[in-house]
């Protein structure tokens, strides 16, 4: 499956090079590109404005500051998003309770079929009111699998946890979309 | 799942979803530590030898500058402001700036001069910071930058069209004045 995350902007070297060098000039344009990625990651993973608008501009404060180290061995933005996906997990692991663990039951693995939302989905409106429903963590496993294309070991290994943790964080927000989508469309027909 | 024909997949929902607009612009409160870090290691020795030059410096008129009474929002009465294009302004303006500042045989009070300018744009950027985006002020705020970015760029391109010239400039300034 083809998966395009948003932060996946290809930014010339030259440009790079002036950022480097604290152009000020370069700096603004990369984060004029990345603004809006970067603060959709925060209002996703932190269900909140408040949090992804100071998420954004801690999220660009260290960019700059350790760019001079960012050797471009692959490609930027995804350098960019791994510092937004950081600063966004560091707060969620500041809020912590009430949050899920490895402690709860595994949720069995998804059937095929599972993997499909009622048309309500459709509905970007419905569909963003119902993923702020479910809880920080398990919303975060599904918007980096799903969203940006990180896989279970990845996001595993991000969050501390294991493997199954995320399989069944995904299976479950996965279920509790369905359900909550689902309520929606019957309460609109 | 009784509409299966209509069904969503989930992965293909969730990346449909539109981007988020931050109800302001975080860059007013980025930029100054770009630029402070940018200018830290080549301009502290300056500031120093230069510190008697910064009370006669600052308040030197500039080449091309505004009337100090004109309001910096003047322009705006009863016009409509193109933000996208005051910040494409702002961009071009400041590209310009550290084209002509890549010189490090700078006069010194041109130099000091460069720190107030930036100093007055700390300023803007901080209340930039605090106004919501689209809002008249930060509208007003936008328009500031852009005349401020403008008094400097005028400022450094008269420098070195000076330097080019070989005339001093701090005694030009003084002959202004």
């Amino acid at each position: 499956m083809t998966r395009i995350s948003a932060f996946a902007i290809d930014v010339p070297d030259a440009l790079l090079e002036r950022a480097r060098t604290r152009e000020s000039s370069a700096c603004e344009q990369l984060y004029r590109w990345f603004e809006r990625p970067v603060y959709s990651l925060g209002v996703r993973m932190l269900g909140c404005p408040d949090a992804a608008m100071d998420m954004l501009q801690d999220t660009f404060m260290k960019v700059f500051d350790k760019l001079p180290a960012f050797r471009g061995d692959s490609p930027f933005w995804g350098w960019l998003r791994q510092i937004a996906v950081n600063e966004c997990l560091m707060r969620l692991r500041g809020r912590g309770r009430d949050e899920p663990s490895e402690s709860e039951p595994f949720e069995p693995d998804l059937h095929e079929h599972e993997g499909l939302l009622p048309p309500q989905a459709a509905d970007a409106a419905a569909l963003t009111e119902v993923l702020g429903r479910l809880p920080d963590k398990t919303r975060s496993v599904l918007w980096l699998y799903h969203a940006e294309g990180y896989t279970h070991d990845e996001i595993a290994a991000l969050l501390g946890q294991s493997v199954s943790f995320s399989k069944s964080q995904l299976a479950r927000g996965t279920r509790k979309l369905r359900a909550l989508l689902q309520l929606t469309e019957d309460s609109h027909a | 799942m009784p509409d299966l024909d209509n069904a969503v997949p989930i992965g293909a929902a969730l990346r449909a979803l539109p981007l988020e607009t931050p109800p302001r612009s975080a860059w007013p409160a980025v930029a100054p530590a770009v630029r402070s870090e940018a200018r830290r290691p080549a301009r502290w020795p300056y500031a120093l030898a230069t510190a008697a030059a910064l009370a006669l410096a600052v308040l030197l008129p500039v080449p091309g500058d505004a009337p100090m009474d004109a309001p910096a929002d003047g322009a705006l009465a009863g016009e409509t402001i193109d933000l996208p294009a005051l910040m494409q302004e702002s961009a071009r303006l400041e590209r310009l700036i550290a084209a002509v500042n890549d010189d490090p045989l700078q006069p010194a009070d041109a130099l000091v001069l460069g720190l107030a300018f930036e100093d007055e744009l700390a300023g803007i950027d901080a209340a930039l910071a605090a106004a919501p985006r689209g809002s008249r002020d930060a509208n007003e705020l936008w328009q500031q930058r852009v005349d401020v970015l403008s008094r400097y760029a005028a400022l450094q391109s008269s420098r070195r069209l000076l330097a080019s010239a070989g005339q001093p400039f701090e005694t030009t300034l003084v002959a202004l004045h």
